[in-house]
């Protein structure tokens, strides 16, 4: 899926723990496992406030979209 | 993914209603294998009746017309009866006897609680089919019997209806099978239906 979830990057900048993010936003800590591991298929908005709220970040900081033609053709070019 | 799942409303109704399902399957199973072992003998008991016969006095129903034996005793040759009724009732027995077997391994799958599965589905289509064969078998093997003595015997009288079932038991056969296979339909579209849920559960659990 071309949507990277970078939810690892911002718990290591903010030096903050799984279970305690999970604990803070009040889903299960398996919930988010799926969502940081890029299981996940989709994410409610609500969750998403929380977890925006909780590391003080912007759903940009989150979530990226990586388009893979875009990306095979930079390699191709190179 | 959610640590507690609600209870689906009507969910107690249900599981009592699988339930009464896993009963009744259990009943009806050992009721399928008395009338499959039961079948079976009185197959063979027909069949060694018509071997060694015909013997005076005898007359076997295999659910063609009721005077379908007693008739083809009278216009036939011994070997002639005997290859025609062993034909007639080994058909007619076997695929009696399929469909009891079909309809025995569903209930099976019912008393183990598995209801709406693609086997099932599948077994109960050919029980509708096995019966829809035994209704069109009514009427084309005494068909084929009235063509062939047609050959044998021109003198033979046209007044052969005791060889056909009765209209009202036709309509019967036929509509009993046209009601199984509606079933098998309908269940087809509820698994269907049900595979999709599944899904959608699935997807469900992945939104979080």
């Amino acid at each position: 899926m071309p949507i990277v979830v970078n939810l690892d990057v911002m718990l290591a900048r903010r030096k903050m723990r799984l279970n305690e993010l999970a604990d803070l936003v009040g889903i299960t800590a398996q919930n988010l496992s799926v969502l940081k591991t890029g299981r996940a298929r989709a994410i409610r908005f609500g969750t998403l406030e929380k977890l925006c709220e909780v590391l003080e970040c912007q759903p940009g900081d989150l979530f990226a979209f990586e388009n893979p033609a875009a990306d095979a053709a930079a390699v191709a070019n190179s | 993914m959610n640590a507690s799942v609600a209870a689906l409303p009507r969910e107690d109704e249900v599981q009592s209603k699988i339930r009464k399902v896993r009963q009744f399957g259990r009943i009806a199973r050992v009721v399928c294998a008395t009338i499959f072992g039961f079948g079976l003998v009185s197959t063979v008991g027909m069949l060694l009746v018509i071997v060694l016969g015909p013997f005076p006095g005898t007359n076997i129903k295999i659910g063609l017309g009721p005077d379908f034996y007693t008739v083809s005793k009278a216009l036939l040759t011994t070997l002639q009866f005997k290859v025609t009724m062993f034909l007639a009732l080994g058909v007619v027995s076997g695929v009696w006897l399929s469909a009891a077997y079909q309809l025995y391994l569903v209930f099976g799958n019912l008393a183990a609680g598995a209801i709406y599965t693609p086997e099932n589905v599948r077994r109960v289509r050919y029980v509708g089919l096995l019966m829809l064969l035994l209704a069109a078998l009514g009427i084309v093997i005494p068909a084929a019997f009235v063509v062939a003595i047609g050959f044998i015997d021109a003198s033979v009288p046209a007044d052969l209806d005791v060889l056909f079932p009765s209209m009202s038991q036709l309509i019967g056969n036929f509509v009993s099978a046209g009601l199984i296979l509606l079933a098998s339909w309908i269940m087809d579209v509820g698994l269907y239906e049900k595979d999709h849920a599944d899904e959608l559960k699935r997807e469900a659990d992945l939104v979080i």
